[in-house]
């Protein structure tokens, strides 16, 4: 009983598992849009900023905890000082050190791992 | 007695980081690297409806936690603490002192996210986990209950809207024991809440800290034909790194017998994000 109970479980579990997730935002005209291969590809763009600070216009920044994310995230990044948050206007200031080579791709990649979406990066 | 695992199952709330209510659990996860810690403390009272029926008290404490290990993929546990003067005239419902109840450890995947805008976001996710039989003092089941799950989260504006589903595949084969999880009856549970954002009314760079009217309403079903539906006010208090919450659940319908129904369940917990 026991047994068969979790093999259950385990199957619906793997099952769920291969599911991928889906991730959508909304463009300006209302419409929404699935991650495209931009988006991935701003992931792994190598460019590196050499400006600073630096503006990135983020979506689902829905709370305060929510926000706390990116910005751990971001500070994880060796190079970036400090980060400041606008919720309302979905814009976070990234200010940094040039000479670290933090790429645009590190940016993505931090916002995206704290569960938001990255629409822009303003800056060089 | 089986108003008691619904207050344990009641008590197992996610730890997720967004505008989530008390008792229903969010999709919302931490980032990868990221703990997610929640401690709540819940009292219940209850009274006796029938000859063998149970009544007393019962204080729940939950120390749960939660780590990003991918993005959209996190693990959590919870570990509850019982403490309890449950009065039977059937001794073998009659539990007294302090134990520790069953392990919870499951995996949270992101099945759906749509940010619409700089606030307004949708989130889907699933739960599977399983609880482990590490109870003592006759606060825990005595089996391994694997269980699935999905959470809905949807925040537009000022609203926060959570709807969440949990089914425990029973393993257990006791009969009429002290907790239903005890049983061999599998269970569902299911949460809704709706949250206000009170203040701010608009976010802005001075803006970091929210506070929430909750309402949640919970209902518990399992395959043996024992039900519960409760409803309950709360507020949350949230801040950058921490969040504090306290709320109440009134029964609105039990269909119990000879067991304990539930009067009246107060709770407050910290959440802490580091």
């Amino acid at each position: 009983m026991q047994l068969h109970a979790i093999a259950r479980a385990a199957a619906l579990a793997a099952a769920l598992a291969a599911i991928p997730a889906c991730e959508y935002t909304q463009c300006e005209d209302g419409t929404l849009v699935q991650k495209t291969p931009t988006d991935l590809a701003l992931l792994k763009d190598t460019t590196p900023v050499t400006t600073s600070p630096v503006l990135l216009h983020v979506k689902g920044m829905s709370c305060p905890k929510c926000v706390t994310n990116v910005d751990i995230q971001l500070a994880r990044i060796p190079g970036v000082k400090k980060s400041s948050i606008d919720m309302a206007a979905g814009a976070v200031t990234v200010e940094l050190d040039p000479a670290k080579g933090i790429t645009r791709g590190a940016l993505a990649k931090a916002v995206d791992d704290s569960g938001l979406t990255l629409a822009s990066i303003e800056g060089k | 007695m089986r108003t008691l695992p619904a207050i344990a199952a009641l008590g197992a709330a996610g730890i997720a980081c967004a505008q989530e209510a008390s008792f229903t659990p969010a999709a919302t996860m931490p980032g990868p690297g990221t703990w997610v810690s929640h401690v709540m403390v819940q009292g219940s009272t209850f009274f006796s409806t029938g000859p063998e029926g149970v009544s007393g008290y019962l204080i729940q404490e939950n120390t749960m936690a939660m780590v990003g290990l991918a993005p959209g993929v996190a693990i959590e546990g919870n570990l509850p603490v019982f403490n309890g003067s449950l009065g039977s005239s059937d001794p073998s419902k009659r539990i007294l002192g302090t134990g520790l109840g069953n392990l919870e450890v499951d995996v949270k995947l992101r099945l759906l996210k749509i940010d619409f805008n700089a606030i307004d976001t949708l989130r889907v996710s699933a739960t599977a986990g399983t609880q482990v039989p590490t109870g003592t003092g006759g606060y825990g089941a005595d089996s391994v209950n694997p269980f699935l799950g999905s959470a809905m989260t949807w925040i537009a504006g000022r609203h926060g809207v959570g709807l969440s589903a949990r089914w425990m595949f029973n393993t257990g084969e006791t009969f009429d024991p002290t907790f239903a999880t005890q049983t061999n009856a599998d269970m569902l549970h299911c949460s809704m809440s709706y949250l206000y954002r009170v203040a701010p009314e608009e976010y802005g760079h001075e803006h970091r800290e929210a506070w929430y009217f909750q309402t949640e309403m919970q209902g518990i079903y399992e395959t043996d034909g024992s039900a519960q539906w409760s409803i309950g006010p709360g507020i949350l208090m949230e801040g950058t790194r921490f969040a504090f919450e306290f709320a109440i659940q009134l029964p609105v319908w039990e269909s119990s017998y000879n067991r304990g129904n539930s009067n009246f369940t107060a709770m407050a917990g910290l959440r802490f994000l580091f």
